[in-house]
């Protein structure tokens, strides 16, 4: 059911190639030792010269929107960094994306009837796939009192995805449209989000302080299923048996 | 003298340190490239425990910003070892073909 990962060796012919000799590993590691004892005399000798942003954080909680310090400051004081930070897997997801080819098919997903999924794994998954996805939208919605999130529940409905997909029984269609759709409305969302907020407050990603925390919440629910897209697909790419990545090998 | 000052703070940041230099060896000295994306998080994983620890003032709750900044950077290292990973995988593949060919 799961393939095994292979990484090959190098082969058998070249078996000493790129291994450093021991009295070169041995200088490698003192001078390594070195630079660790260094950074770490750095560390105990550097005086804490401010109280860092803890405050300024703090004093200006109650107007982010979210009760969360860090959700604060990943969605509305510093939206910028969650901003790239989507555009990033997004990239990384066109890089992993199968090559085209001309599919016969537009639906999502593609099931197969005749493969046997196997009774363990089908009844596994009746159980743990609306369990994963209550848990993810638990995780978005706490994100904004307590530590949870997009990645957090993006994370937990990938792992559902990983669940289905590796199961020989369904595929999922990655040269649909849809999928393209699931994997960019995440930055597509905060994108347009952001110039919307800048109509209302003239600062591109200013949310107004009224509806701060619907449009978090709004941006945050498009970003977890970008996420769970993306982390579904970056695993099927290294890991997964669909013959898509397979076809040109 | 030195001990007088290893407060739990300190060992933390230490320990992000010496995470740090595990990586960096193993990325020196391990010739398999594999071992080398795993060294590289490894290492990634010492630099995010420094910062972490870092955000811990006396007397003080800890400072968000850097937690943020390690949340983010967690997603960015995630990304970059699938992509590592992937081309390490088409590069083994279209090695093999050659020889096979």
């Amino acid at each position: 059911m799961f393939k095994k990962i292979v990484f090959k060796e190098d082969a058998s012919n070249e078996p000493e190639k790129g291994r450093l000799s021991t009295p070169m590993a041995l200088l490698c590691g003192s001078l390594v030792l070195a630079l660790c004892t260094l950074l770490v005399a750095a560390l105990i000798s550097t005086q804490r010269h401010n109280e860092g942003l803890q405050q300024a954080v703090s004093s200006m909680l109650n107007k982010s929107g979210v009760e969360n310090p860090v959700t604060a400051v990943l969605l509305n004081f510093r939206s910028y960094d969650t901003l790239l930070e989507i555009a990033v897997l997004l990239i990384v997801a066109i890089v992993m994306l199968p090559q085209a080819t001309v599919s016969e098919s537009h639906s999502l997903i593609r099931v197969q009837q005749s493969a046997n999924a196997g009774i363990i794994m089908s009844s596994l998954l009746r159980f743990l796939t609306p369990t994963l996805i209550i848990m993810g939208g638990y995780m978005l919605w706490t994100g904004a009192y307590s530590p949870g999130g997009a990645f957090q529940a993006g994370a937990l409905i990938a792992g559902a995805g990983i669940l289905i997909f590796t199961n020989v029984q369904y595929q999922v269609n990655m040269h649909s449209f849809a999928f393209r759709v699931l994997l960019s409305i995440g930055l597509c969302i905060f994108i347009l989000s952001g110039f919307a907020v800048a109509l209302q407050t003239g600062q591109f990603l200013e949310y107004p302080v009224k509806y701060a925390s619907s449009i978090i919440l709004f941006i945050e629910t498009a970003a977890t299923v970008s996420i769970a897209t993306t982390l579904l697909l970056l695993y099927l790419a290294v890991a997964g048996t669909q013959e898509d990545f397979n076809h040109d090998t | 003298m030195i001990l007088s000052q290893l407060t739990p703070e300190i060992m933390y940041s230490a320990s992000g340190i010496a995470l740090f230099g595990i990586g960096l060896l193993g990325l020196i000295i391990v010739p398999h490239i594999f071992r080398k994306i795993l060294a590289i998080n490894v290492m990634g994983v010492g630099v995010f425990m420094l910062l972490v620890s870092s955000a811990k003032r006396a007397n003080l709750d800890a400072d968000p910003v850097p937690h943020a900044m390690v949340l983010t950077g967690i997603v960015v290292a995630v990304a970059g070892t699938a992509l590592a990973l992937f081309l390490v995988k088409k590069i083994q593949d279209s090695e093999s073909l050659e020889k096979s060919q």
